[in-house]
């Protein structure tokens, strides 16, 4: 049976996951400290996401069949392994708490404000445990079809805002110097690229047959520049001060649309593509933590991890924010250093050991 | 999946271990039983077992005066061809018997000299022979020989070959298969003249005994999956096979989906078309339908018609992959615009939708439901009832419901556009089973509507493409060409691409002989190297 993930299926899971919920947030982060250069930030942000993406694939080249925790174990032994991994299982677990926690918080204040978030958690979780229940190629599949519909709708969407552009609006270019633009894209490198490692736990379901370094780094460029483009656009659109002030830009940008006078309003649609890219990023971040949970304490399979899980999380959703505020004061100050710990000096902690244990070939590695 | 597969096979097991204290039992003692060399006791024991019901016919006849009677003739009336017994086999013997008394093997010279049918065999078991009576041959037993002489005089009264009901074109041939298995084979026969084409037939139904045809074309079709739908058909422990429904349930791939995984067709041209593309199609006696394996979610919106027609026509498909989405959507994205999403509305049209619904009491979603389950009601019943009544229910359904409801004010005019949309859309899709899964999804559509609004609906699209995803028909996965996305087989997804691009066959039902155009042998047997 073929249960492994086609060039394609990755490609698109990696875009829709980098895309995912940073595209609400994105614009208002890099507008905040960048101001019009925002567009600037966003397109060095990329290219060091890229970087990342290159040593996640460095260390998936060496261990190509082994997932994150396997990897951990491998290098630092069976205990500190089981101790690390069990971390790098919870920044998987947290992150998915506060992608749902996200996508909630987004339907309750803009599309449904008289639900009880509790109940848009639920549903939502129904349908990823459904999903992870399945398995990662069958969300590798719908993603296929998924991203069609996104595809479509994201290029709907930037060609009905062409009209609205005012290029005075990102004038004058350079204008806040060269720090804020570095500020700036921090919170932007730590909200996406960082957490790409996560794919360490998928990338051994990939077939091994095809390009997977290809399809991962390209699903990288292609989905940071998807955001960057909803960056220049929001910048273009609604001008630095407002793309700050807004809670969800790239929402607001679609109550800007406006077809021949008839088709106006349509922001709920628009949503979708938030909807899917996140539905996406939470699959594959579920996935990741019941897959990672299953290795660490041996079990044969995580069918039964789900429900449980998914009671932890709708609780930890629910507490893991105070309000709005505090999201993005987390997501610009806080989360950039959490996930670097995890996205990038952990991957080259473990490369360092690997050149570190060639060089000494009589020493024999822990699990073997 | 894979857990489904087990739970099959336990519930296989577990059936065949119920079935096997008493068939089993009788079969051994029957397999044991051959033919005695009197020919007095071989007809006792016919008697005894299949004597007593009245239409089993067993002429006796003696070959010299006086003695008794030493030559035989078993059949059932009305499953045989009577003018084939009277004058092909009871007239020949008669003449000849002299030839008959004074020959060392009479055996051979019935067959060789006297008979004059074409298809002959010989058996000397009982169960067999009772195969033969009950299946509409003639038996011919001697005395003093243990062995019987099998005459193929099957003829019963059946449908002749009519036009077909369900599936119907505009343009191409129209005829249906009947229930007859052989006349359906000679309608797949007719059409490929292949010497590669297969037919395999078995009996299963351990009490109706019904013939189950396998069709393939040996060197395109896949081995594996050929292998596989044996296998799956060698699996069934059943008393009886009434329909190509009976057998698509017990060896479809996933019981608890409402998406059919396995086609059917009552066309001889569709059924030929799926086997040049390398399918298996399953034909069962006593059933207009045959199957066709493996199947995809494309395949049931692909009708005949589209590659009759011209180019132009292959457009039209796309009409159908928008009629599935207006057949489960179009209900729940009223209710939800009209409870949550007001603003999406323009403000005239917002006000006429609100002036149709200032006097109804109910809230949208549940005018909805009322709607919606009259309407499948009537639809059920116009299945259902008697042809000499049908007019009545078109009154009741459009005069009765549709005028009255909106002048009662029950349901708004809105609602009713709405509903009859979505019903004119269900009714576009070439194949009966495909319209079903989502007849029942738009329930659950509407519930999710209702309560959470265009996010609701969105999440359950995505639960269903995530289910449609899962799905596989015999190893081939159900979202085939688009999940997994294979370009070279878009040709014929959502638009038919001309005749002369559809140069090879769908990739995953068969690894040889991709190539079904064209005059570069070259190229074919490239392919085959890969």
């Amino acid at each position: 049976m073929n249960t492994k993930l086609t060039e394609r299926q990755l490609r698109m899971l990696v875009i829709l996951y980098v895309v995912g919920s940073s595209i609400l947030f994105t614009p208002a982060t890099l507008a905040q400290e960048a101001k019009q250069d925002a567009w600037i930030a966003s397109l060095i942000s990329v290219l060091i996401g890229l970087f990342i993406g290159y040593i996640i694939l460095k260390l998936y080249k060496v261990f190509p069949n082994l997932t994150m925790i396997e990897i951990i174990e491998h290098l630092l032994g069976k205990w500190l392994g089981k101790i690390v991994g069990f971390t790098f299982f919870l920044f998987s677990f947290l992150l998915a708490s506060l992608v749902l926690r996200n996508l909630g918080e987004f339907i309750i204040t803009e599309i449904l404000p008289e639900t009880p978030i509790l109940y848009v958690h639920i549903l939502v979780l129904l349908a990823v445990i459904q999903g992870v229940r399945y398995g990662i190629h069958v969300i590798g599949r719908s993603a296929e079809i998924l991203s069609f519909f996104f595809f479509f709708m994201y290029f709907f969407f930037v060609l009905f805002l062409t009209p609205q552009l005012r290029f005075e609006n990102i004038q004058p270019i350079f204008d806040v110097g060269i720090k804020p633009i570095i500020r700036a894209t921090l919170p932007y490198i730590g909200f996406p690229f960082l957490e790409v490692v996560i794919f360490l736990m998928v990338l051994n379901k990939a077939n091994k047959n095809q390009q997977v370094d290809r399809s991962f780094l390209s699903g990288i460029v292609i989905g940071g520049l998807m955001i960057s483009l909803i960056t220049i656009i929001s910048i273009l659109v609604l001008g630095a001060d407002l793309t700050e002030r807004n809670n969800y830009p790239s929402y607001i940008l679609g109550k800007k649309i406006s077809i021949g006078k008839f088709i106006e309003r349509i922001e709920a649609l628009i949503a979708i593509i938030w909807m899917i890219t996140i539905f996406v990023k939470l699959s594959i971040l579920y996935y990741a933590s019941a897959e990672s949970l299953k290795q660490l304490f041996q079990f044969k399979r995580y069918e039964f991890l789900l429900f449980p899980l998914g009671m932890i999380i709708i609780v930890l959703a629910f507490i893991i924010y105070p309000n709005i505020s505090y999201t993005y004061y987390f997501i610009s100050r806080i989360w950039f250093f959490y996930s670097a710990t995890f996205g990038f000096l952990l991957p080259v902690l473990l490369l360092i050991m690997i050149k570190w244990k060639k060089r000494q070939p009589n020493n024999k590695s822990p699990s073997s | 999946m894979r857990r489904i597969k087990r739970k099959r096979k336990q519930k296989q097991s577990v059936s065949s271990n119920r079935n096997a204290h008493p068939s089993t039992n009788q079969e051994t003692g029957r397999n044991r039983l051959l033919l005695s060399p009197s020919i007095k006791d071989n007809i006792e024991q016919i008697q005894r077992s299949i004597g007593p019901s009245s239409d089993v016919t067993i002429r006796q006849f003696c070959s010299q005066k006086g003695g008794d009677a030493d030559i035989a003739i078993i059949f059932i009336d009305g499953m045989v061809n009577e003018n084939i017994i009277s004058d092909f086999i009871i007239t020949p013997i008669m003449g000849k018997v002299e030839l008959l008394r004074h020959s060392l093997s009479p055996l051979f010279d019935l067959e060789q000299k006297i008979l004059q049918v074409g298809n002959v065999k010989r058996i000397s078991e009982f169960e067999s022979l009772y195969t033969s009576i009950l299946s509409g041959d003639t038996v011919i037993l001697l005395d003093k020989i243990t062995e019987g002489i099998v005459i193929d005089t099957k003829s019963w009264e059946g449908r002749g070959v009519t036009e077909a009901q369900a599936q119907t074109v505009i343009r191409g041939p129209h005829e249906g298969f009947t229930e007859a298995l052989r006349v359906n084979t000679s309608l797949i026969r007719r059409r490929i003249k292949d010497k590669n084409l297969c037919i395999e037939t078995k009996q299963i139904g351990t009490r109706t005994k019904t013939e189950v045809a396998i069709i393939y074309i040996k060197d395109i079709a896949d081995e594996k999956i050929v292998q596989e739908v044996r296998n799956r058909l060698e699996h069934i422990q059943l008393d009886g096979i009434l329909d190509s429904g009976n057998i698509e349930e017990l060896i479809q791939d996933n019981t608890f989906t409402p998406f059919p995984t396995i086609q059917n067709s009552e066309r001889p041209d569709s059924t030929s078309a799926g086997i040049l593309e390398g399918r298996v199609a399953i034909i069962v006696d006593g059933s207009p339908y045959a199957l066709l394996v493996p199947a995809l979610f494309i395949q049931f919106l692909q009708s005949p018609e589209d590659y009759y027609q011209r180019l132009g026509y292959g457009f039209i498909r796309f009409l159908r992959y928008v009629s599935v989405f207006i057949s489960l959507l179009a209900p729940s994205l009223y209710i939800a615009i009209t409870t949550f999403h007001q603003e999406m509305l323009k403000t005239t049209l917002l006000i006429s939708i609100a002036a149709q619904r200032e006097g109804i009491p109910f809230p949208a979603f549940v005018e909805a439901l009322i709607m919606e389950i009259t309407f499948e009601l009537l639809r059920e019943a116009g299945i259902r009832m008697p042809r000499a009544i049908g007019p009545a229910i078109s009154i009741v359904g459009a005069l009765v419901l549709g005028e009255a409801a909106v002048g009662a004010s029950l349901v708004s005019p809105a609602m009713v556009i709405v509903v009859s949309i979505t019903a004119i859309a269900g009714f576009t899709f070439p194949t009966f089973s495909i319209g079903i899964p989502f007849r029942i999804l738009r329930f659950g559509l509407m519930v999710l509507a209702a309560t959470f609004g265009l996010f609701g609906i969105i999440v359950g699209l995505i639960a269903v493409i995530l289910h449609l995803c899962s799905l596989q028909s015999f190893g081939v996965p159900y979202m085939y060409p688009f999940a997994p996305l294979e370009m070279n087989d878009q040709k014929d997804a959502v638009i038919r691409f001309p005749k002369w691009m559809m140069k090879s066959r769908p990739k995953p039902f068969t690894k040889w002989n991709q190539v079904r155009m064209g005059n570069s042998y070259a190229l074919n047997n490239r392919k085959n190297k890969r």
